[in-house]
């Protein structure tokens, strides 16, 4: 029954998730165009403007798996959208990102330095009891997954 | 595990029918002084082949934010903001659909919203990836174009204040493939998000297109083109409507009405069609001009109750006076009605030979089946003397709701309470009622269930 139940709702979250009017790619496909690809939980997201108009938002990951490249005990990876002030910005093909979510990430590297999301909405898994949704496979399976994308790269 | 695999069943079906939908995503345009309408500025800046002249591409964007204006019956309006050369998706005032010569990952293209504390949207931008991806914005798309009037619905739905619906067949559906046109179209998944985000329109409604709209209409010199107005009437009544036609020229100012039509009927929850050709005269001036088709009141002060047009451009020859606008703007059609032209109010006003309602028109009962009350409902356009008897399949008179009563114009509704002249109920079965208005008659079926 719990598991039905994690079915149906991992289902849900997936329509809600995939936010794009966006030309779906493989997880072959994204291992390839990031540097750097870790998973584990959001613990802090600042926002702000910058230079270029827009609200970015920074998100920090306390890394339980380092998939790919080099990567610290935390990770701090930046997109599009966010909250300053009273004003948000949201960008229908960015994923969003809540503090105390266990996800799994895409990133790259931003022209200024920083790590940036590789490819939008693409680039976020989000697991939920177990099993990342966007791929409705368990955390161990998946991981070893692109591990193995990544080593024969 | 019989029964695991039932669960998982019904838990799919339920997510079919119940769950899988249209989202909100919990900011738009409410707030907004009514009629709610929201200006977009088009930047015709798509660099690609298949995007055709800039005319075609604000053309496809425009038949994109006509996909919801028109035919998502809410009440929400996107009104055209006209040309921009703006080419950023910050926070500057201004709503804008434009092409970015680069491109961002897979994104086909983004719409950016900026809102404020209590959902209130303030600014929507839309960039189509140009760098990355091909676009058509002239008739169809081949297999590796994606079609800009198809996009642009979608992202407009977004601008609404719509996420992404799990219908794959909506507009709002996520993903999109090359060469698509299905959504230029909304399904009913969006039209009932549009719905409860800004509430149902008003029942009466206008659309106005062209023969083919996946391409702009563009003159240089004399010519013409076919359009089809529909007007519609949602109401559980027939109205009265005064429909016009008439023209915002390139300096702003409004020629006609081209086409007048004083009295058009609509029957209840009824479409009316008329086709028509609009002459463009060899002096017309060079710009671009709103076709516009207008739904009004009949009576004085003409509000519009909507208003639906498209943009046709005239270009490439000397500039003409306009003092020389108002000169062989010929509509020919029909459809609709014929109707007197308005004294006085220029243009040259059209008359046609189609339908004028006629003395009345008698509607099934509602309900029917019935047990035991019944309501008889008739449009009287005329006033008139009018009778309405019951009968039996024999023939024989059972009762007298009216008789030979003058009533004025406007729509009657009368009850039957299934019983006959002496007050006794009658036996289960079928009735005919007879509506004898004048020397005119009509004779409809019901059936009384016990
Ligand atoms: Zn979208």
């Amino acid at each position: 029954m719990r598991k039905i139940f994690t079915f149906t709702f991992a289902l849900l979250l997936f329509a809600a998730a995939a936010f794009a009017a966006i030309y779906p790619v493989s997880d072959k496909w994204m291992v390839n165009h990031s540097e750097v690809i870790v998973a584990g939980e959001v613990v802090s997201i600042t926002s702000d403007y910058e230079a270029d108009g827009l609200i970015w938002s920074y998100a920090t990951i306390q890394v339980d798996q380092v998939v790919m490249g080099l990567a610290s005990d935390q990770v701090t990876f930046k997109y599009q959208g966010g909250t300053v002030g009273d004003m948000t910005l949201r960008v229908s093909t960015s994923p969003t990102f809540e503090e105390g979510e266990e996800v799994l990430v895409f990133l790259k590297s931003a022209e200024d330095g920083t790590l940036e999301i590789t490819n939008w909405v693409l680039s976020k898994r989000t697991l939920v009891d177990g099993r990342f949704i966007e791929v409705d496979k368990p955390y161990h399976e998946y991981i070893d997954e692109l591990t193995e994308i990544a080593n024969t790269r | 595990m019989i029964r695991n695999i039932t669960l998982i069943v019904v838990a799919l079906a339920l997510l079919t029918s119940y769950s899988f939908g249209y989202e909100l995503l919990g900011y738009d345009w409410t707030y907004k002084p009514d009629p709610m309408g929201e200006d977009i500025e088009f930047n015709p800046n798509c660099s690609d082949y298949g995007c055709g002249s800039e005319e075609d591409q604000i053309n496809a964007l425009w038949q994109g934010a006509n996909a919801w204006t028109d035919y998502a019956k809410a009440e929400f309006e996107f009104t055209y903001g006209g040309w921009t050369t703006r080419n950023s998706y910050t926070y500057d005032a201004h709503n804008i659909i434009f092409f970015s010569p680069g491109s961002s990952g897979n994104a086909i293209a983004t719409t950016y919203w900026w809102y404020q504390s209590g959902g209130r949207m303030t600014e929507a931008d839309i960039v189509f990836w140009d760098g990355a991806f091909s676009f058509s914005a002239y008739q169809s798309p081949s297999y590796s174009e994606f079609d800009v009037w198809n996009i642009a619905a979608h992202e407009l739905g977004h601008v609404h204040g719509l996420g992404h619906s799990s219908v794959s067949a909506s507009t709002m559906y996520a993903y999109s493939s090359q060469g698509e046109t299905s959504k230029r179209t909304l399904h009913s998944d969006d039209v009932n998000g549009a719905q409860a985000l800004y509430g149902e329109q008003d029942p009466f409604s206008v659309i106005i297109h062209t023969d083919d709209d996946s391409y702009a209409r563009v003159f240089s010199g004399s010519g013409s083109f076919d359009f089809t107005v529909l007007a519609y009437n949602n109401d559980s009544y027939g109205h009265l409507f005064r429909a016009t036609i008439d023209l915002v020229l390139p300096d702003g100012s409004t020629h006609g009405p081209l086409l007048n039509l004083n009295s058009v009927y609509i029957p209840a929850n009824s479409t009316l069609t008329y086709n028509g050709s609009q002459n463009i005269p060899g002096n017309a001036p060079v710009g671009e001009y709103k076709y516009r088709a207008r739904m009004r009141d009949t009576s004085y002060p003409y509000d519009d109750y909507d208003v639906s047009y498209f943009m046709f451009w005239v270009e490439g020859k000397a500039v003409a006076g306009l003092e020389e606008a108002g000169e062989g703007w010929a509509l020919t059609g029909s459809g609709f009605e014929s109707a007197e032209p308005l004294a006085g109010e220029g243009g040259q006003a059209h008359t046609s030979t189609a339908i004028i309602p006629g003395a009345f028109e008698l509607r099934q009962n509602v309900p029917n089946p019935f047990n035991p009350n019944t309501n008889i409902n008739f449009d009287l356009y005329e006033e008139a003397n009018v009778s309405l008897q019951i009968y039996n399949l024999k023939g024989q008179l059972i009762k007298t709701l009216l008789d030979n009563r003058a009533l004025d114009f406007g729509p009657y509704s009368i009850e039957w309470d299934a019983t006959d002249s002496d007050g006794n109920s009658v036996s289960a079965g079928i009735y005919l009622y007879k509506l004898t208005v004048g020397n005119e008659i009509a004779l409809k079926k019901m059936t009384l269930i016990k």
